[in-house]
């Protein structure tokens, strides 16, 4: 690759399912740094993972990595580490998480003792210590998320490229991913990761990609975003063993716009135009008063509102 | 990384997921079944409800059951699953994302099917040879170890032609189990019993053929029709071993993960 070259490139680049389109006559390039595809299900972030990580080619139009095409290329491979979409990531035998991080390194060409050394090591990075012997089909949906991060990052790859990799993780979890993920991007690589929740993209990078349909809406900076999103109220849902004393202790807060629970369903929902306020609140509950959360998620109708607005009725 | 050392890598790592794998459970009971026959024929023998020769019992398994049945069955279940497994399992973007050639990858999964299958029918074949003609004595056993060896050798070629046909299933289609079961019992089932040339697109022809055993099987012989010459045979599986292998890796450097 030349001296300056983008690390990934696009080149009006398309995808079609049949007759369905994946991605329609996408430009973009990308330098080293943190980079976000913002957008809500079905806007085609997957798609453009997908072509970017050479697990699908392009209908037209052309894609490089390293100035490379990356389908089934191991030298691009060889610097690319990838968090895909959220699959099960259940290995048909009962491996042990060690072991099967073990053999994805040895595919890396890490020679055996190495291979088990730079395991260990990424495990406990990502807050596995302890399960290195659990087998992998018994990892709750927490464990498997890190454990995504943990074989994605454990060669250290120039180019990260990450699907949602915040779906499933506890408010702990989720702030120790943004934070590893904000110092990957300062050690000079690239990181290309998507999201379809702008606060949680806000506290990772000022750089977004907004995708709507299989285009590119926008691309920049953040704040213009922040500013159009403000205008819509957030929809919030966290499962809970204890939906109606957390509901109540959050009432006592401001700035909520709605909220309603179920027993039931053990979940609270809520509105707030406040989301960053409401996730601090949220993460001095867990730490400070045990409240119990089980997950948290965040239903794309907001931005779906700010692409409407975007793109007009 | 080298081709040998990666496919070899996934070879092992493969194998040490079927052989933990809840089918291989229901594989074991199926290679085992002959060996349940063969036990079955010892007791007739000793409450003298038959008279027909360990030899003869050992030419209509081989030729009845482990060729048409067993090889075929333990063959589509390991490697029709060559692709399928991992994508079912979500592993296959983490390991296309790998600096590893996709043939490399393949080879090595292909490898480990056919290890497994041939793990499980040949010390199958071996035993239920020694529980039939173990009463004749040692010395029948060891005139016709040739006959063993060379069944041996078929079930071999044999595997690694089915071994490369379902793969070749596993890598492009999406219900490779299906199409597996419909080329044994139906495909083959059939081919095998119509006069004229159909037999020649089966493995089970070419197993058949060569066979020591199948001949002194008389009904199945008659049943089986003409036999093909023994090298055409050989060519034939391994040709059919070959160009299946060959294009099942063509079809999976091309495959896309969606």
């Amino acid at each position: 690759m030349s001296a300056g070259a983008p690390i990934v490139r696009l080149e009006n680049v398309s995808r079609w399912y049949g007759n369905v389109l994946g991605l329609s006559g996408v430009e973009l390039s990308f330098e080293p740094g943190v980079i976000a595809l913002l957008g809500p299900n079905g806007a085609g972030k997957s798609t453009l993972i997908k072509l970017v990580t050479g697990l699908l080619r392009p209908s037209s139009g052309a894609v490089s990595v390293f100035g490379e095409p990356p389908f089934a290329n191991p030298r691009v491979h060889q610097r690319l580490g990838v968090v895909p979409e959220e699959e099960e990531l259940r290995p048909s035998a009962p491996v042990k998480a060690r072991d099967f991080l073990v053999y994805l390194l040895r595919l890396h060409g890490f020679p055996s003792e190495e291979a088990r050394r730079r395991a260990e090591a990424t495990l406990v990075e990502v807050g596995l210590q302890g399960s290195e012997n659990t087998r992998l089909r018994a990892f709750s949906r927490g464990m498997r998320q890190r454990f995504r991060l943990a074989q994605a990052i454990a060669h250290d790859p120039d180019l990260l490229v990450l699907d949602e990799p915040l779906t499933g993780l506890d408010p702990v979890g989720r702030r120790e991913f943004i934070d590893w993920i904000r110092g990957f991007g300062a050690r000079g690589k690239t990181v290309l990761v998507s999201s379809h929740i702008l606060h949680e993209v806000e506290l990772m990078t000022r750089e977004v990609v907004l995708m709507t349909a299989g285009r590119i809406l926008a691309s920049g900076n953040i704040h213009e975003i922040r500013r159009l999103m403000d205008a819509h109220p957030h929809h919030i849902t966290i499962a809970t063993p204890t939906p109606r004393k957390l509901a109540a202790r959050i009432l006592e807060e401001p700035g909520l716009h709605s909220i309603a629970f179920s027993e039931e369903a053990g979940e609270v929902r809520l509105e707030t135009r406040e989301p960053e306020r409401f996730y601090r609140l949220l993460h001095r509950l867990v730490l400070e008063e045990n409240a119990t959360v089980d997950e948290i998620t965040s239903p794309d109708d907001n931005l779906q509102a700010v692409f409407h607005y975007l793109v007009g009725p | 990384m080298k081709k040998l050392e990666g496919a070899t890598l996934v070879a092992r790592f493969s194998l040490g997921e079927l052989l933990w794998s809840p089918r291989t459970l229901a594989m074991v009971v199926l290679a085992g079944g002959p060996l349940v026959l063969a036990l079955a024929y010892r007791v007739a023998l000793a409450f003298r409800w038959t008279e027909v020769d360990g030899a003869g019992v050992f030419a209509v398994l081989v030729s009845g059951v482990f060729f048409p049945f067993v090889a075929p069955m333990l063959s589509l279940v390991y490697a029709s699953g060559v692709v399928r497994d991992d994508v079912e399992a979500g592993t296959m973007a983490y390991f296309l994302t790998r600096p590893l050639s996709r043939s490399t990858f393949l080879t090595g999964k292909m490898l480990a099917s056919f290890t497994l299958s041939l793990a499980l029918v040949l010390p199958s074949l071996v035993l239920v040879y020694y529980v039939v003609l173990s009463p004749s004595g040692w010395s029948e056993i060891g005139a016709r170890f040739p006959n063993l060896a060379r069944n041996l050798g078929v079930a071999a070629l044999g595997l690694i032609a089915y071994n490369g046909i379902f793969a070749l299933a596993g890598t492009v289609l999406r219900r490779p189990l299906l199409a597996g079961l419909f080329f044994i019992f139906g495909w083959q089932a059939v081919a095998t019993f119509v006069p004229g040339r159909a037999r020649l697109a089966t493995v089970a022809h070419y197993m058949s053929s060569l066979s020591p055993g199948s001949s002194s099987a008389g009904v199945f012989a008659g049943l089986l029709g003409e036999k093909s010459p023994a090298i055409a045979s050989i060519l034939a599986l391994a040709a059919i071993a070959g160009a299946t292998h060959a294009l099942a890796l063509v079809a999976f450097a091309r495959k896309e993960v969606r």
